[in-house]
This record gives C-alpha cells, sequence and structure tokens, in this order.
C-alpha cells in the first residue's frame, strides 16, 4: 500500500548506511532501525541504544505526565512530540528528547511543579522561553511554554483561542489537552520554520501525519487566518514533492527541501540563506520586510552577551566554510528543538 | 508459585528485550534477550519453572542452567518490586 510511511521507508532506503547520528539529525533514526530489521539487516548498537532510550521515554510518559498534570493548575495543553507520536504506527518510532506543554501561567507552572519536587535543568542556555524542569530519575525536559513555539518574526495565535479550541490529549490521560488536527498542523508547520525553514525531514513527516485525513478545506482558511498563508502552501507543496503519492521535484523542494531528500544538512551558506529568504514568506510586504530586516540585523549583531572579537570570529569562520555541513556548533543562539 | 505485575511497573517489549520502569521508585531495567522470554513467562502467570522450561526449548541451556537463571531473575523482580507473589 503506497501510503505516507512506504513512501518515506522508500526516501531512507538508500540512507540505512549513513552513519546514527546522520539519520538523528533528521529525526529518522528510529525509522531507520526499523527499516534496517524488515531487511534482516543488523541494527548498529548506537541506533539500539537511541531505540531503548526512547522506549524508557514513552514508558516514563504517562507518569511524568500524570504527575504534571497533578501538580499544575488550570488547563495544560500538550505539544508536538508524544501528541504526534500517537499517530506514528508505533509511537516508539518518532523520537523527543523532552515535553512542551502550554500552560497559561508558566511561571506559576514552573514554581508549583519545583515544589513539587521537579528540578531545572541546569545547563539550559536558551533564554526565549523559561528555564525546563525534569523529576529526578526521568531524563525528559519539560519546556514549559507562554506562548506556542512559532515563527520568529510573527505573532503566533493568542492563548485564549488556542485554550479555547483545546481538546483532550491523544495521551488519553484526564485533564490533559491538545490541539485540533487542524490547528496543530499548522502549529508543527510554523515550528518547522521558525529556525530555517523545513530544516529537518521528521518535520515534514510530522506535519504530514498530523494532517493526514484533513483537506485544503479545512487547513487553507485556518492558515490564512493566522498569517501562515504562504509558509502553509510551501509547506505542504513540499510534502507533496518529497512524500506525497506522487513524488516530485516541485520548486518548494528546490528551494527549501532539496537537503531532506538527499537526507543531509544544509551548507552553512544554504542555512543563511534559508533563514533570510524565508522571511519573504512573511504574510505581508510590510511583514515582509520588517522580517527581513530583524532577521538579517539579528544575524549580524552579537548574541547576547557576545563580544564582539567573538561574533567577528564566528562570522569569518561562517564565510570561510560556507560550504561545509551547518553542524550544531553553528546553531548557537539557534536552539535545536527536540519536541 | 505464580506471580504478578503490580500497578506501579510499566513495562515493554523492544524486539527481543524487554524495558521496564518502575514508576514508584522511577528506576528502569532492561532485561536481555534470555531474561525477557523469561520474564513473558512470568509476566503472564507462569511459574518460575514454567520460564525455565521455556529457556530450555529456545535457548541451548540445560535445565539445571534454565532452573538456575530463573531462579536469580525472579529472586531479583521480587526484591525490586517489579513482580509480586500471588497469594
Amino acid at each position: 500500500m503506497n501510503t505516507l510511511w512506504s513512501r518515506l521507508e522508500t526516501l531512507i532506503a538508500p540512507k540505512l548506511d549513513a552513519s546514527p547520528d546522520h539519520l538523528a539529525a533528521h529525526g529518522v533514526h528510529l525509522l531507520a532501525a526499523r527499516a534496517l530489521r524488515a531487511l534482516d539487516r543488523p541494527v548498529p548498537r548506537q541506533l539500539q541504544d537511541m531505540e531503548r532510550t526512547m522506549a524508557l521515554r514513552e514508558l516514563a510518559l504517562p507518569s511524568l505526565l500524570t504527575r504534571i498534570r497533578a501538580t499544575v493548575s488550570g488547563p495544560i495543553i500538550l505539544l508536538k512530540g508524544p501528541e504526534v507520536a500517537a499517530r506514528y504506527p508505533d509511537p516508539a518510532l518518532r523520537a523527543y528528547g523532552d515535553l512542551d506543554i502550554l500552560v497559561p501561567e508558566p511561571l506559576a507552572a514552573q514554581h508549583a511543579l519545583l515544589a513539587a519536587g521537579f528540578q531545572l535543568v541546569d545547563d539550559y542556555a536558551f533564554p526565549h522561553h523559561l528555564q525546563p524542569v525534569f523529576w529526578p530519575g526521568l531524563p525528559i525536559p519539560i519546556e514549559i511554554h507562554h506562548t506556542p513555539s512559532w515563527l520568529r518574526w510573527m505573532t503566533p495565535p493568542t492563548n485564549a483561542e488556542l485554550f479555547d479550541l483545546a481538546i483532550p490529549s491523544a495521551t488519553g490521560l484526564p485533564g490533559l489537552l491538545t490541539l485540533p488536527p487542524v490547528e496543530h498542523t499548522l502549529l508543527l508547520a510554523a515550528h518547522s520554520w521558525r529556525h530555517a525553514p523545513l530544516r529537518r525531514l521528521i518535520d515534514l513527516v510530522d506535519i504530514a501525519t498530523m494532517a493526514e485525513g484533513l483537506d485544503a478545506g479545512q487547513l487553507d482558511p485556518k492558515a490564512g487566518r493566522w498569517g501562515l498563508g504562504p509558509v502553509w502552501n510551501t509547506t505542504r507543496r513540499a510534502i507533496e514533492a518529497l512524500v506525497g503519492p506522487d513524488p516530485s521535484t516541485s520548486w518548494p523542494l528546490h528551494l527549501w527541501a532539496r537537503h531532506l531528500r538527499a537526507m543531509r544538512d544544509r551548507t552553512v551558506a544554504e542555512q543563511h540563506a534559508a533563514v533570510w529568504l524565508g522571511t519573504l514568506w512573511a504574510p505581508t510586504p510590510r511583514a515582509k520586510l520588517h522580517a527581513l530586516a530583524a532577521t538579517v540585523a539579528g544575524d549580524l549583531r552579537p548574541l547576547g552577551g557576545e563580544p564582539w572579537p567573538v561574533k567577528v570570529q564566528r562570522t569569518s569562520r561562517a564565510i570561510r566554510d560556507a560550504a561545509s555541513p551547518w553542524t550544531p556548533r553553528d546553531r548557537r543562539g539557534q536552539h535545536q528543538e527536540h519536541g | 508459585m505464580t506471580y504478578r505485575v503490580p500497578p506501579h511497573v510499566h513495562f515493554r517489549s523492544l524486539h527481543d528485550e524487554v524495558v521496564l520502569l518502575d514508576t514508584k521508585s522511577d528506576s528502569y531495567l532492561g532485561l536481555n534477550q534470555t531474561a525477557a522470554v523469561a520474564w513473558g513467562v512470568i509476566a503472564t502467570g507462569g511459574t518460575q519453572a514454567e520460564a525455565a522450561t521455556t529457556l530450555v526449548t529456545q535457548f541451548d541451556v540445560t535445565p539445571e542452567q534454565a532452573d538456575n537463571d530463573t531462579g536469580t531473575l525472579v529472586a531479583e523482580l521480587l526484591a525490586k518490586g517489579l513482580i509480586e507473589a500471588e497469594p
């Protein structure tokens, strides 16, 4: 049967011998392990360890979410990772490293969790949301958001709208909420453009999974209302070109997602170009200009607290390594989100 | 004697292994292939002797080895509270 999953298997089949780290960078390492087993081929030890880690996270999830629900008052919306995983053929095939919850009062929620025995994640250096917490013994950081992860140059939908729309979580835990498929699909799309358009293969797979069964009549109007029309349209076309029933090489694939078909990292130059050009997908000319100016200025300025000599050194290195793969070393300031 | 898995213990198969989580202590345990087969018998109401017999049929072990291994496993699982003896 020509399902999303069989098409994805076809896409990753030529890359099964890639290093586990490389596969993990695109979030398809657990799918690759399954494919190797189906072919009766050995699964590298590192991939087996990754599978074990994910199985343990999945086991720990219900008790962790139950603790959070019992501790935090008010509505809690669970986003991304486990909600998407619930739509996979096996939830353990969708890796996630943390949980993302959206609450009306993040600081109060963080204080309540700390008072209940949760602890702060120590080495956290990303100031754009609260320091995550974790339960001792369960290595799953919990990121507490006051707004959904959204395009940097756009305003996300209001919490009032999101909490009003929320439905019971796919985890089945009483009192835990999530977003309906239409809104969740668009949130995943917005998130996939947050740091650079369509960076990882798993982002497109997640979006396609969440959108299964939905039609354009449901998604397009809401995308337009949320100012995501151009972003959603390009994302949808990239998905169709990559893992759609009739894969093609449409321009969104060439422009934004050619590294995904090859399952490689973008080069440093491609990454910067993608970040800058991506701002032109803002909904209005004024918004495009504003987004481009803010993004370019942000790229040219030192990061918070970074001395100018360090910034100059970093920029020189980026120019020198323009054709090299964009690596985690380059990701300072561009939080690699795992949910 | 038969055993049961207490409600605070969650487990899942992972190919030829089993991983267990004790949600009271938040401790994990991974069982290798042979222990996973024995677990499959014990966790579904089988006795230690039945688990040992299963190991003999599926692996190249003597009845004595199988009895010894399953005895050690059951003792460890009981000590860690991962199974309970059925009354």
